[in-house]
Parts: structure tokens; sequence; C-alpha cells
């Protein structure tokens, strides 16, 4: 390498230095405030660790479930043309373009003031109940409930897999398919033991992706499920509840938990997910 | 043409970014539920003088938190314990009451729910303020101490959260059937939701709040000067203006 080329590398790693000086010094300012005592303070109240617990499970139950459905969705709208796809893979896009609070309205008004969506959220429990013969006070699935939670993110989450999914099917040459079909494995198989193995890269890439994105999620859980302590309250609902009470310090430690267990998991997913990441 | 349109966009950047300086910036942080009044209040004072009033609404306690760590806003208008509860921190210079909140249960035109007994019926979905985060929730859960079916009306409550504006709306998409709100804000919801008064015996007068002791039956809103800006002129103008309105607040369903 000659001079003249470092002197341009160099010019051009400049945004680059800055940018992630601005990312460090941001987690740095909250990371100060902290002191041990505030530390033993918030992890000594069980409501953390409930809501610790709740965001992780209804974050990856609903990871899971975008996954369920992204797969199928993802292939479909690689391989195959058929009428209004193209409408299709844009009605995708809106969940990602979409401000989140309105996504949490829309959801919201949903299940509130439809019959269909009421009855998911309130008579679907009632019925299961009469149909066994038990007595419910149960308010519901969704609306100021762990439901709506998974819900809202899945509805954010699930339009990402798809389209990284999609993406990933896309590279994938459909030769292969075409021909372990001459050799006559049936269109399961081919889809089984060719295309999803070798689109597992993009998969995993796609469960990172959603996961991340839906971690943080506040505003329209929080539209749609309130904040209540042991019922709805998640990570970001505990930040927001210290803060609104003037504890600052509990807020920033709760933070800098969510930061520290968003890069060690995503670590180990990319550690996964190999070099594809 | 593309620098004559760079040029431009920060032509425009920086004349949004340049405020007027002949004239005063007055910032108010207001509770999000004293909203209507503030508004009017802002209006009024409009006509008379060339300041601009900035008003940052939010929940009263981040205010205060925000007063705190910023340092920044001139004015604090807030409910009980937050104004007194600045001052004693010295956050806050001096302040005066502008009105007392009542609560009220608000629910929709054609609900079967007439009387604050009415929300024990078994099944009905009724939202109230955080017990352990608001003032109002403090409120409701000492009324349901005393109330005859304190119990079965508790059991009912489906929800608990911050902001009344926001509890008027889930009753009227119903995601509730009857939320319990600031009357002054219920007033603002006047053309969808019809109120029910609690009755005042169940509530008692003094019972620990959020940050100290509180008359729970004189729940008081109060506007206060920064310790910052005691000494500006501007601001004890519209100080004064705000104390000498009180008939703003009275007109929206807040009591003298």
């Amino acid at each position: 390498m000659n001079n003249y080329t470092k002197k341009f590398d160099l010019i051009l790693a400049i945004p680059l230095l800055l940018y992630i000086a601005v990312i460090i010094g941001l987690i740095l300012s909250a990371v100060v405030k902290i002191t041990p005592e505030t530390i033993l303070s918030v992890f000594n109240n069980s409501a953390i660790w409930n809501s610790a617990v709740r965001s992780f499970v209804t974050s990856i139950i609903s990871s899971l479930l975008a996954i369920l459905v992204a797969v199928p969705a993802g292939y479909i709208l690689s391989r195959k043309r058929f009428f209004m796809s193209d409408f299709f893979d844009s009605v995708i896009d809106l969940p990602i373009v979409m401000p989140p609070l309105v996504i949490g309205l829309c959801i919201l008004l949903f299940f509130s003031s439809t019959d269909i969506g009421r009855f998911l959220d309130r008579g679907l429990v009632q019925w299961i109940a009469e149909l066994t013969g038990q007595k419910t006070n149960s308010s519901g699935l969704f609306i100021f409930n762990v439901g709506g939670i998974i819900a809202v993110q899945f509805v954010v989450g699930c339009a990402f897999a798809v389209r990284v999914i999609k993406s990933g099917f896309d590279e994938l040459n459909s030769q292969f398919e075409d021909v372990a079909m001459t050799l006559g494995a049936t269109p399961l198989k081919t889809f089984l033991k060719v295309s999803l193995p070798n689109t597992m890269p993009a998969v995993i890439a796609a469960a990172v992706i959603t996961w991340a994105r839906i971690f943080g999620l506040f505003g329209p859980i929080q539209l749609l499920c309130g904040t209540m302590r042991f019922k709805t309250e998640i990570l970001p609902t505990t930040i927001y509840l210290e803060y609104s009470i003037g504890n600052l310090n509990g807020a920033l430690v709760v933070g800098v938990f969510m930061i520290l267990t968003s890069i060690i998991t995503l670590t180990i997913f990319k550690k996964i997910g190999g070099k594809t990441l | 043409m593309k620098t004559k349109l760079f040029l431009l966009l920060l032509l425009l950047f920086l004349t949004a970014c340049s405020s007027k300086k002949n004239n005063d910036n007055i910032i108010v942080l207001s509770g999000a539920s004293m909203r209507a009044p503030m508004e009017e209040i802002k209006k009024m004072y409009g006509k008379i003088s060339d300041d601009n009033i900035l008003i940052n609404y939010g929940g009263s306690g981040e205010l205060c938190a925000q007063i705190k760590l910023s340092g920044e806003g001139d004015l604090f208008v807030a409910h009980d314990p937050f104004v007194p509860w600045a001052a004693e921190q010295g956050l806050i210079d001096k302040w005066t009451t502008l009105g007392y909140l009542d609560t009220v249960v608000v629910v929709p035109k054609n609900s079967n729910i007439n009387s604050f007994d009415d929300l024990a019926k078994p099944g009905i979905r009724l939202g109230i303020g955080d017990t352990t985060y608001s003032t109002s929730g403090h409120v409701v859960k000492n009324a349901l101490k005393n109330a005859p079916f304190g119990n079965e009306i508790m059991s009912n409550v489906v929800a608990q959260s911050k902001g009344h504006q926001t509890r008027c709306n889930y009753v009227i998409n119903g995601a509730l059937d009857a939320g319990i709100v600031w009357k002054a804000v219920a007033k603002t919801f006047d053309d969808k939701l019809k109120t029910i008064p609690i009755p005042k015996k169940y509530i008692d007068s003094i019972t620990s709040a959020t940050y100290q002791e509180s008359d729970l039956k004189n729940i008081k809103v109060a506007v206060g000067i920064t310790e910052k800006s005691k000494n500006n002129p501007a601001v004890n103008k519209f100080y004064d203006f705000i104390a000498s309105n009180k008939n703003i607040f009275t007109s929206f369903g807040y009591r003298q």
C-alpha cells in the first residue's frame, strides 16, 4: 500500500471514528453515574427481576413466532409470482415504515372496538371457561395483559424477519431445488433438505434482527398493555416508571443492564451464525 | 444547483434555530392534566404580552426530575405533592395554589353504570391511576379502603396506568368500561363521557402520598417559580398573571 491511499483511507476513517466515539461516549455518560449502591438497591427489588424475565420470555416467544411465519412467507415471496404478489410484498414493508406508536394504536383499536378483536381479547377466555365448566375472572388476553406485549412485538418484528429471510432465499440459486426435484425429491423434501439448510444463516440473522428490534420496544406496548408492576412490566417499562418518579439512577442501572444483555445475546448469536452476520 | 439548494436549506435551518431576541422565552413545565386551562391562559397572555410562552407537558414527577437534572424551566405547574416537594428540595423559590382537584368516575354516555357502587358489579373493566406511582392512584386506593364495596371494586381493576387523558381515551374506545380520573380532565371529554362523583366521605383527609404526607381530600394544583428564574421580571409577570386568573382553572372544573 502506498502513502497516497493510506492518507485517503485515514480520511475515510474519520467519520467512523467519530460515530464510534459518539456511541461509546453516550454509553459512558450513563455508566459513570452509576454507583455500587444503586446497582444493589435496583437488583434487590424483585420487580426488576420480574420485569427482566417477562422481557426475555415475551421477546423470545415473539421472535420464534415471527420466524415460524417468516420462513414460509419469505420462501413464497422469493420463489413464486402470483396474483398481487407485488402488493403483498409491499404490505410486508408497512410495519417497518409505520411509526411504532401508530401500530400500537391500531392494535389497541382492533382489540377494543371491533367484534372479532373483542372476542379474541375477552370472549375466547369466557367461552373456553364455559365449555370446560369453570368460572373465570380473567380480564382478557391482550389489552392490559401479557398477550398484548407479544402481539405488538410480533407485528413489529415479523416484517423484519420476512425481509431478511426472503433475501436469503433470493440469494440461493433455485437450480439446486430444480436438480433435487429432477432427482425425485418431493417439494417438501426439497424444501427441508435443500432450501432451508442453505438459508439457515439468513434465518438466524432474521431471528437476531427481530429480537434486537423488539427487545427494547416500549411506546406501542405502553399504549396497549399499560405499565403495571408485576403484570405488564418489561425492562423499558421499568426505566420509564423509575424515571417518572425521579429515580434517575435506578433508570440508568436498568438501561445499562439492557445494553449489556443485548451485547451478550448478539455476540452469542453471531458466534452461532458464523460469518454471515 | 446543488450548492444553492444546500445553502438554502442551511439558511432555513439557521432561521429556525435563532429565536427572536427582542422577546423573552418563558419555559413552563406543566403537568399534562393541566393542559386545558394552561392553553387558555397562554392564549389570554398572548393578547397582552409579546413574550413567547413555551409549555412542556408531562407527568408531574417526570417534570420534577427534569428541573433537577437540566436546571431548565422558569415555571412549574403540577398537582400535589410535587410543587411543595420541589420547593423542599430547593428547586422552587415561591409558589401559589391555583385550585383543587377532585376525582370522578368516567363512563361512556350510554353506560349502565350510574353510581360509584355500581363499579362493584362483576365483570366491569375499571382503570385507575397507578397506586404506587401516581397521586390519583393513592386517592382511589384510599377511597376503596373506606367504601362499602371497596374489595369488589378493587377486583374489577384491570388496569393501573399513568395519565388521565389516556385513561379517558381507553374508556372512549372500549378498552375500559369505566375509569377514575381528575374531574378537570373529565371535563375536557364532556361530549363523549359522563361523570359520576366519588362520595367525599370515602376519602381520608391526610394520608401518605408519593413523597410526603398529603391531604387527599384537597389535592392542590400549584404554580411555582424555579430558583434560577426568581429574579427574572418577565417570568414574575407571567407568574402573577396566572395567579390572578384562578377563575380559568375554576371554569375547567378545579375547585377553589
